[in-house]
């Protein structure tokens, strides 16, 4: 029976007040809308579109930053703010998509061997092991250097290297779900293994997919702009902001704008999420809440 | 009257601040016990047993506060002190044992590791004495084979020997006050058995006071001579054991002690007090006990009770006694 | 006591086996590139026959399974093959590169645990003050950092506009000319000392701080937060208070009571970013011309050298599976639950 008390504790304004209390979390919340908007309406933020997407300008490379150019030029004359926006789909892009990609592979891998137990369990978590003991980036590169550089590689390769938390996690939650009545009872029913867990598993492992995602969205964006970097992942004349930051390697001593305006905004938005992530996991977690 | 009292409470309020309003979890406005006196503090979860206890040894933090009152120790206001010299009280002079004996120790040292640094503290001895002494209260609380179980760990000692190694760091520096919070709720019932007798010699050796709380009135009538009644916050009754358990003058002291099932009572139903403890956010008028009270007038639900004597220290808090007494005999 | 040796004996069997799924899936991976690196061994100019000849040399010829047998069969009695591009044996040039960059890692991680533990103890005590607050803010941003733009501001800063540090290597042209130290251990701050050399022992610690510091932000975020959370997962149970309530010193609750068990996890942490900073010295090395295994990996993947590839990478992988290892074994030594079977 809830009483009121715990109605109010549970309720979405009390969420939603924790939230806002943590103005951390917050700000990374407020910071990732900015970040969509402007990733939703680049090509009307960005004053030079064409730059983003291979127009030169050769008369104006190493323009420091100036009302015409936010961000100053690079060194075939592009506005690096443009580039910065449009940028930002590219970003988010690869994020959303590897996630997904990861999601697919490591959950219902995860449900399953924890459903089943025994030897597919074992199995499994065998093979987690090796991929985890694998440094991710070492693993992401290998595969990438595989697959050939290209930035559709590096989300797959980033995605293979991932899945092994994820099903570490949802397998986690399987067990200790699978001794439930109410899996029990759908069992007693008849309902075939995998609509259980497809129902009724799954299901009940959104919360912590939710906060570990959140957490390693940063991470994503993290790996695949150093990707990028290495010359991996996107090709020039792609505005990825990992590449620019590389291309403009060569001349950052006498034009610094030229990286460290990109890698700023690598860096505000990987901070971003990983705020939310970890407000996420506070008010998860009623541990740590500390009322 | 201060000096005849080892533990004097007057006018203490306790609250806690949430995030949907203020909890007023204690609202005491006497309390008292003598030297060499057992008292127990009985009630329902939640009533504010262990507030008080806190309360006493300093240890409200977080949201709560102390919002007013006096705690007189031994003649010194405990709400008044330094922490200097609230370090020197605890542990040597109030000594305070928990309810679940296994979480009070620490995982990753060994039981004989605080125990030797509480007794190096407070009576400033070298480590060997230390242990020396240490092993003595390992002793004097049946431990088997005391030195060996100085370095064990927690998780190898099962809850009974957990409870008796922290009676033994609480009685190790002489306190002149020992609170149990709940000290045999953990246990399997001969367990309890054996360190309720453990308590009740201790008193044949020491010239100790005891505060034992808890929510079983089988414990309090074995080893209390008196009983504090409490119920949302507030002290409803204080009367000595034999007093209360033959005629509760409180209603809900009454309802308390009537709910207990008693052998021979099979096939009947359950006696139990109606409604529900109230939320201390808004703690009703009056009488806090007013919305479940049989007996309840007009005068409940706005006056708060005063606290009448009622003989030898025997006191209770309601506005309808005098009457009740001719109904409940 | 069997228990701890059996807990020991179980992980290391563990690790092995980890270990062999390493070198199966590297060594599909460096196989299964489509490049032809009997080629790259003869050189560009290479006849048909002296492709086919190098090929069978490098015994490529063989079905995968027989190379996979050979490779691992030569790997563990100390032959990690030779390298298409330098022709040297594989195990001795890294031998040579990795010195640089193990001394790169351990100072960098030396650097977030001596920040690091203050900070979350401090920051945990005083929960949710302005310093608290700070803290915090801090660790996120600091994990938020991509590495290679860190190192490159901090050139920026402190190469460029104050010039009190180098850009760049391990030891500058002209110490390293006029001034040289022998390279006996191959980590230059001990060869210096050894060498009694100390202004060689200064400029090469000033080659040192800022890529160490580059690689110290990540951990340091890291085990700051994770000190902190378990500190104030501890200093919440009820073995807390009853040090409180028998008048304990704060110092001792905190430093002695509650530290021990919140080193637990944070050990994990320190290890997991310890070998993640061996595998990221990659951007590093690059970044600050550092002469390190991970120089040598990024050359070796450009020109295909795969026994090249595998020994580096089996050798990070095997750390790393070290590591996660020795962190086990050392939490069963520490935590006394563990040790007897709970």
């Amino acid at each position: 029976m809830t009483t009121n008390l715990d109605k109010k504790f549970n309720s979405l304004a009390y969420q939603f007040h924790l939230l806002r209390s943590n103005k951390l979390t917050f700000i990374g919340c407020a910071f990732i809308l900015l970040l969509i908007i402007v990733a939703l309406f680049a090509p009307f933020i960005a004053p030079h579109v064409e730059h983003a997407r291979g127009g030169v300008d050769a008369a104006n490379m190493f323009q420091p930053p100036q009302v015409e150019y936010p961000f100053g030029t690079d060194e075939a004359g592009r506005c690096i703010f443009s580039r910065v926006v449009v940028g930002s789909r590219i970003s988010l892009g690869v994020g959303v998509f590897t996630i997904g990609l990861t999601l697919l592979i490591g959950v219902p891998l995860g449900a399953i061997a924890g459903y089943a137990g025994g030897v597919i369990d074992e199995v499994v978590m065998r093979i987690t092991d090796v991929f985890l003991s694998f440094p991710p980036l070492l693993l992401a590169m290998a595969v990438t250097a595989m697959l050939g550089p290209a930035l559709t590689n590096v989300m797959i390769a980033i995605a293979i290297t991932w899945w092994p938390w994820y099903t570490r996690l949802v397998r986690g939650q399987a067990v200790s779900l699978r001794e439930r009545a109410f899996v029990e009872a759908a069992r007693a029913i008849g309902v075939t293994p995998l609509k259980i867990v497809g129902r009724h598993i799954i299901p009940n492992c959104v919360a912590p997919i939710i906060v570990q995602g959140s957490m390693d969205f940063g991470f994503i964006v993290l790996t695949s702009a150093a990707l990028s970097f290495l010359g991996l992942g996107a090709q020039p004349p792609m505005p990825e902001w990992g590449l620019m930051v590389s291309s403009g390697r060569t001349f950052f001593l006498t034009s610094w704008w030229v990286v460290t305006f990109p890698g700023l905004a690598i860096f505000t938005t990987v901070l971003a999420f990983n705020l939310l992530g970890d407000g996420l996991r506070e008010i998860m977690d009623p541990k740590t809440r500390g009322l | 009257m201060s000096t005849d009292y080892i533990l004097n409470i007057r006018g203490l309020q306790v609250e806690f601040n949430t995030y949907i309003g203020t909890v007023k979890a204690v609202n005491i406005e006497e309390l008292n016990m003598t030297k060499g006196e057992f008292l127990g503090l009985v009630g329902e979860t939640g009533c504010g047993k262990t507030v008080t206890s806190m309360a006493i040894c300093g240890l409200i933090t977080g949201k709560g506060r102390i919002k007013a009152g006096e705690i007189y120790f031994d003649g010194k206001d405990l709400l008044k002190i330094t922490t200097e010299q609230a370090d020197q009280i605890r542990g040597k002079k109030i000594a305070m044992i928990f309810q679940d004996p296994t979480s009070s120790l620490n995982p990753v040292f060994t039981v004989g590791d605080m125990i030797t640094r509480i007794i190096r503290k407070h009576k400033k001895v070298n480590r060997k004495e230390a242990t020396r002494l240490a092993v003595e209260a390992f002793r004097r609380v049946n431990l088997p084979t005391p030195e060996q179980v100085l370095n064990q760990y927690p998780h190898q000692l099962s809850g009974g020997m957990c409870q008796r190694v922290m009676i033994a760091m609480a009685l190790s520096c002489d306190p002149k006050l020992l609170i149990a919070d709940e000290p045999t709720t953990a246990l399997d019932v001969t367990i309890a058995a054996q360190i309720l007798d453990l308590i009740k010699s201790i008193r044949k050796e020491m010239d100790l006071s005891l505060l034992l709380i808890t929510h079983n009135l089988g414990v309090v009538a074995q080893v209390c001579d008196r009983v504090a009644v409490m119920y949302a916050g507030n002290v409803v009754e204080v009367a000595p054991t034999s007093e209360i358990f033959k005629e509760p003058l409180h209603p809900y002291a009454h309802g308390l002690l009537k709910s207990v099932p008693k052998p021979g009572s099979k096939g009947k139903k359950l006696a139990m007090i109606e409604g529900m403890v109230p939320s201390l956010l808004n703690p009703p008028n009056g009488c806090r006990f007013h919305p479940r009270c049989p007996h309840a007038r007009e005068i409940c639900k706005t006056d708060v009770p005063p606290i009448n004597s009622y003989g030898n220290r025997r006191f209770a808090a309601c506005h309808l006694i005098p009457e009740l007494k001719k109904e409940i005999i | 006591m069997h228990c701890l040796r059996n807990y020991i004996i179980r992980r290391i069997f563990l690790g092995i086996i980890v270990l062999f799924g390493v070198t199966v899936i590297t060594f599909t991976i460096a196989r299964v590139v489509p490049s032809e690196p009997a080629a790259r061994w003869v050189g560009p100019r290479a006849t048909h026959e002296q492709i086919e000849m190098a090929r069978e040399h490098l015994g490529l010829d063989q079905p995968l399974p027989v190379q996979y047998w050979r490779y691992m069969r030569d790997l563990v009695s100390g032959d990690w093959g030779v390298s298409i591009r330098t022709h040297q044996p594989v195990l001795r040039d890294i031998r040579a590169f990795l010195p640089a960059s193990l001394e790169l890692c351990v100072t960098g991680m030396l650097m977030a645990i001596i920040l690091g533990i203050p900070l979350g103890v401090f920051s945990s005590v005083h929960k949710n003050t302005f310093f608290d607050h700070g803290v915090r803010v801090l660790a996120i941003a600091a994990v938020s950092l991509p590495t290679f733009w860190l190192g490159m501001i901090l050139q920026l800063l402190f190469f460029k506009e104050l010039g009190i540090l180098p850009l760049s290597g391990r030891v500058s042209m002209d110490v390293r000319w006029m001034m040289p130290f022998e390279s006996i251990t191959g980590f230059n701050l001990i060869d210096t000392l050894i060498a009694g050399n100390f202004t060689a022992f200064v400029d090469v610690s000033r080659h040192l701080i800022l890529p160490a510091l580059t690689l110290a932000a990540y951990p340091l975020g890291l085990i700051t937060r994770m000190i902190r959370s378990s500190m104030l997962e501890v200093l919440g149970e009820e073995h807390i208070t009853v040090g409180k309530a028998y008048g304990l010193s704060r110092r001792l609750i905190i430093y002695r009571y509650a530290l021990k068990n919140a080193l637990s996890p944070t050990l994990v942490v320190i290890a997991l970013s310890f070998a993640y900073s061996l595998a990221g010295t990659f951007l590093i090395e690059a970044i600050f011309s550092w002469p390190g295994l991970g120089y040598y990996a990024a050359l070796s993947i450009i020109s295909v050298d795969y026994p090249a590839i595998m020994g580096v990478t089996i050798l990070i992988a095997a750390l790393y599976v070290f590591l996660n290892m020795a962190v086990d074994i050392i939490q069963a030594l520490i935590d006394p639950r563990i040790k007897l079977g709970k």
